[in-house]
């Protein structure tokens, strides 16, 4: 029997992932009142750190902070809330042949290094760097915005559609039409314009299919090479890099934002679904049947959970109700940790360069390596041999491990959320197996310092944290569902087709990654329409 | 030494269009094209005693504005309508869709009521969406960034038909373009079958897959031009199209010569000041190539003419010409199991599901021809008994994919495609007195389309519109003063003319209906 709870809030917010929590604490810091309702022990959503097993801390699903915004970072203070964010000051990937090639912040020093593969190369990294930064800078301002509708023709639309015409017009000519190729084409194509190099193609395709289930043949890439770089470009603000205690220390920095600002947090507090009545969401009832009412209901989580099972469709427009049916969220992607009693020796590491190993290892040879890695994966499969994004978090921050070992993260693809048969206990270990297998094959002692070892499939991550198909972007990067395409056409604005309902997940604009600003710009939203 | 006003290099309809435009607009015109045959790889050739068959494409469809306007019934142009398209199915099974709408509806009905019932609201969809390209292809592409006066009127226009299909609709057309046609298909559709069939035309004539972003564009502009689902060609076979033109051309005093030599473009202080051909120079005023941009500005005009930033955005270009081409000469009747004779005039398709088709792309991303192609096949001689000896008949297979530099032989290919297609004829070996086989890099050798492509480039997103040949050179002009491009390299690419007559129009070409 449900029980109504006497408090009556402002906004209720669903789900404390990090974009929920940011959320809230803008909407607290304009004098809301706020609750946050977050299903498991702890905030964070998939921006946690957890002690799978004692002493060992594993960061089981994000990993890194590469695009979260600048603005949050200030306004909401997270410095002061305990955000410290590490730069990673390498990228190691280890090739076949027992070569190897590395790139650091020192401009010089990574020229040289790609200058010792190709000469040519090291030409045009100088130029390809200068161009993707004026690309990324042009394109910026579009991540802060709450896309238009461009079918509008209210004034406030038609303003924002000036204002992003304004974004574009900016640019020279050549950089528009360098940006319209770059949006349109593979990161293969684009990256074969401007390289030789196996390996170092190998090492930048990654940023164009990191969280996507595409290859990097594949057209539409190329946006998401940009959409990360926008992250790279962000990194001078030092906003790139490893946090201090795993990712979940952002989450809580933006909690203890939020709670400053008067923000109520519940845990183990899961939503069965939204309360509607008249076409105008009222609150919400949880799973224990608690309700609580609020003049306003943001949902964190994606749009298919969202709409799909808080919401009852007889609620919603049937146009609506099939855009968020077709959205593509089939994810690729899925986290292995290790606990580790020691560090592992790459056959390819150079002597006196085992600085290398605080920061990134990839396992990406060559374009052709990633590809065949998609492909064995796009029917319903996994990647015999899987592309890696690994990180010694332990080497960074010594809290993460017990003294003297280590432990190591690895973001994977490609494995199937469709699975053929579906996933199993069997099939996790199964391909948890091939990942330490590929793994080991760059560093060999892997097996004998392997103490534990864990691994979040799209199905854990689904069942665990609730995204659907485990997508950690909450929707697939793809170009027919973003800016104000995502999640649906004419509702790309934060707000939805119930009153006083709202989003403020990553399958709106600008989507996956932890950037904060779904939650920032949902909360501009909001007070737009509720100063 | 003679002297012409403008010359054309190449002689594909996109070439006789701007040849007949010109000439109607008082130019004296001489196009020249260096094989024996009016149309380069667009022709219609003898491949055995008394069999004659299409050489590259094999249909294609004029735009209706051009064959009004050239009055091209008047010079013997006659369509063959090709309003069927039946798939092959494993166990030798296929359903034929037709341009009849109820037929259809039924049809699919059979395999997929669910699928009948969108049939129509999809290619309402697919038509929105091509009908805006087919606005968008007529006009030459904005000339300015940030867009000048001009510009703006010319997007305004486009805009406001976008506008005016409703809201809905504009956003659905507006994703369409960005799409990859397997997630096109999953959206609409839940038979394998009618998906892998309907998806055909997304990657056609490309080296792609169905999964890949953007393919959704490819199929829109097929449907654009008049050949996506249900496609056309002429009597005569698709040569005809050019005979036509070449011979309105010759009423608008445009002189043609086929055979003239290797053809070379003079260029004197950045001004072309016209062609050689073979040993002959000859002046003109102006030049305009038909050719591809690679071929044009890499073997027609020496590269130390350009600057290197133009000759590295040629380098750029994507050609990846992924299309072998095979004739047969039947001495019978092929009798394929299930096909009506109806069904025997429009397109037969082997590609059983979005995925056989992607399972075919891997195999050619590596360089290799996938052991279960996609095939495409005609018999001409159901509409036009004059290809081939009585009672006998002309079979035409497209074949995807043979990647431009496998190394498969044309017997292989040969065999693969006969072998495939023995699931539904099963005598169809013993039929073959003659055959034909064109890969990639006889079309590059013999008709000098780089790496093969067909259409003058890879049909694509980003090599479209304002990006179409090359981004800055949109408006059919080059780096090198009186030296223009009028082919299918040019936007909007493919056969209908278009290129050709946006080319005219931005040179000053007359007397057109208006676009």
């Amino acid at each position: 029997m449900s029980k109504s709870t006497n408090n009556h809030y402002d906004v209720i917010v669903i789900g404390g992932g990090h974009n929920g929590l940011v959320n809230a604490a803008y909407l607290g810091k304009a004098g809301k009142k706020v609750l946050v309702l977050e299903q498991r022990h702890t905030v964070g959503g998939a921006t946690i750190t957890e002690e799978v097993y004692p002493g060992f801390k594993f960061l089981i699903a994000s990993y890194l902070i590469s695009l979260l915004r600048p603005d949050v970072i200030q306004e909401l203070e997270l410095v002061r809330h305990g955000l410290e964010i590490m730069p990673l000051e390498s990228t190691f990937v280890p090739l076949t042949n027992g070569n190897y090639l590395a790139d650091w912040p020192d401009h010089e020093a990574t020229r040289h290094e790609i200058e010792r593969h190709s000469k040519r190369d090291a030409e045009a990294y100088d130029e390809y760097a200068r161009v993707m930064r004026r690309l990324a800078i042009a394109l910026r301002p579009l991540l802060d915005m709450i896309p238009p509708d461009p079918t509008s023709v209210t004034p406030k639309d038609l303003e924002t559609m000036a204002r992003v015409r304004g974004v574009l017009n900016n640019m020279t000519r050549d950089d528009f039409h360098l940006l319209s190729r770059l949006m349109t084409m593979s990161a293969a194509d684009f990256l074969d314009e401007w390289f030789e190099g196996t390996a170092l193609k190998g090492t930048k395709c990654t940023s164009g299919i990191i969280g996507t289930f595409m290859g990097p043949r594949s057209p539409g890439t190329g946006y998401v090479l940009l959409h990360h770089y926008i992250g790279e470009l962000d990194g001078t603000f030092r906003a790139w890099g490893f946090a201090r205690g795993g990712t979940g220390a952002l989450s809580q920095a933006i909690a203890s934002a939020a709670r400053e600002a008067g923000v109520e947090i519940k845990t183990n507090s899961p939503v069965a679904h939204v309360n509607i009545k008249n076409g105008e969401a009222t609150g919400v009832t949880l799973e224990n049947g608690d309700e609580y009412s609020a003049s306003i209901v943001v949902s964190n989580a994606d749009a298919k959970r969202t709409f799909l099972k808080l919401i009852e469709p007889k609620h919603l427009p049937d146009d609506f109700v099939s855009d968020i049916n077709r959205f593509r969220i089939a994810s690729p992607a899925c986290k292995v940790n290790l606990a580790l009693d020691g560090l592992p020796e790459f056959t390819s590491m150079p002597k006196g360069k085992e600085a290398l190993l605080r920061g990134s290892i990839e396992i990406a040879p060559s374009i052709d390596y990633v590809e065949q890695a998609y492909d064995d994966a796009k029917y319903g499969g996994w990647s015999r041999k899987p592309f890696m994004d690994a990180l010694i978090p332990s080497l960074l921050d010594p809290g993460m491990a017990p003294p003297g070992k280590h432990v190591m993260s690895l973001f994977v693809q490609y494995a199937s959320s469709d699975l053929d048969g579906g996933w199993n206990e069997e099939k996790k270990a199964q391909f948890l197996g091939i990942v330490i297998d590929t793994l080991a094959e760059h560093a060999p002692n892997l097996k004998k310092i392997l103490i534990h070892k864990h691994i979040m499939t799209p199905w854990d991550l689904e069942r665990m944290i609730g995204l659907t198909s485990g997508h950690i972007f909450h929707g697939e990067l793809a170009l027919q569902q973003l800016f104000f395409l995502r999640p649906s056409p004419q509702w790309s604005n934060y707000r939805t087709p119930i009153k006083n309902m709202y989003m403020c997940g990553s399958s709106t604009h600008p989507g996956g990654c932890i950037t904060g600003a779904p939650g920032r710009n949902a909360a501009l939203a909001i007070l737009e329409d509720r100063p | 030494m003679s002297t012409y006003n403008t010359i054309i290099l190449g002689s594909s309809p996109n070439a006789l269009t701007a040849a007949c435009y010109l000439a109607r607009s008082g130019k004296k015109v001489l196009v020249l094209e260096p094989t024996e045959h009016i149309g380069g790889a667009v022709s219609t050739n003898q491949f055995a005693e008394s069999f004659k068959a299409d050489t590259g494409l094999m249909s294609g469809r004029l735009d209706a504005e051009i064959v009004k306007d050239l009055k091209l019934t008047d010079h013997g142009l006659e369509v063959v309508e090709r309003s069927a398209l039946s798939s092959l199915l494993p166990g030798g099974k296929s359903f034929t869709l037709s341009c009849d709408l109820d037929a259809t509806e039924k049809v699919i009905a059979g395999i997929s009521p669910a699928d009948a019932k969108k049939y129509p609201a999809f290619m309402n969809l697919v038509n929105l969406a091509s009908n805006f390209l087919k606005s968008a292809y007529s006009v030459t592409p904005p000339v300015n960034h940030p867009p000048s006066k001009e510009d703006v009127e010319v997007l305004s226009e486009l805009s406001a038909q976008l506008k005016g299909y409703g809201r809905r609709e504009m956003t659905e057309v507006m994703r369409l373009l960005v799409m990859s046609v397997r997630d096109l298909m999953d959206e609409w559709f839940v038979s394998p079958e009618l998906k892998g069939l309907l998806a055909t035309a997304a990657v056609r004539g490309t080296n792609q897959g169905p999964f890949a972003g953007n393919t959704t564009y490819n199929l829109l502009h097929h449907l654009a031009q008049g050949d996506g689902f249900f496609r056309a060609t002429a009597k005569g076979g698709i040569g005809a199209l050019c005979q036509a033109l070449a011979a309105a051309a010759k009423s608008y005093g445009v002189e043609i010569r086929t055979m003239c030599g290797s053809l070379s473009i003079n260029v004197a202080d950045g001004v072309a000041t016209g062609v050689t051909a073979g040993t002959e120079s000859i002046e003109a005023s102006l030049v305009i190539s038909d050719y591809d941009a690679r071929h044009t500005f890499t073997h027609l005009v020496a590269p130390p003419e350009l600057e290197p930033e133009f000759n590295r955005a040629v380098k750029n270009l994507k050609y990846r010409g992924a299309v072998a081409r095979l004739n047969f000469a039947l001495k019978e009747f092929p009798e394929f199991a299930g096909i009506t004779d109806e069904a025997m005039k429009g397109t037969l398709v082997l590609a059983p599901s979005v995925a056989y088709l992607e399972k075919a792309y891997d195999t050619s991303k590596r360089g290799d021809v996938p052991a279960q192609p996609y095939l495409e096949v005609a018999l001409p001689t159901m509409s036009d008994a004059s290809l081939a000896p009585s009672g006998k008949h002309v079979m035409s297979v497209w074949m995807q994919y043979a990647p431009c530099h496998s190394t498969a032989k044309t017997e292989h290919l040969r065999d693969l495609v006969l072998e495939q297609l023995s699931e539904f004829c099963p005598n169809l070996k013993s039929l073959v007195e003659h055959s034909q086989v064109f890969l990639p890099n006889e079309y590059e050798s013999q008709f000098h389309l780089t790496e093969g492509n067909l259409y003058g480039a890879e049909i694509s997103l980003a090599q479209s519109f304002y990006l179409r040949p090359l981004p800055g050179f949109a408006q059919y002009r080059t780096p090198i003063a009186q030296l223009y491009l009028c082919g299918s390299a040019t936007h909007p690419g493919g056969i209908s003319g278009l290129s050709g007559r946006n080319a005219a129009r931005e040179l000053g070409a007359r007397d057109m209906l208006p676009a």
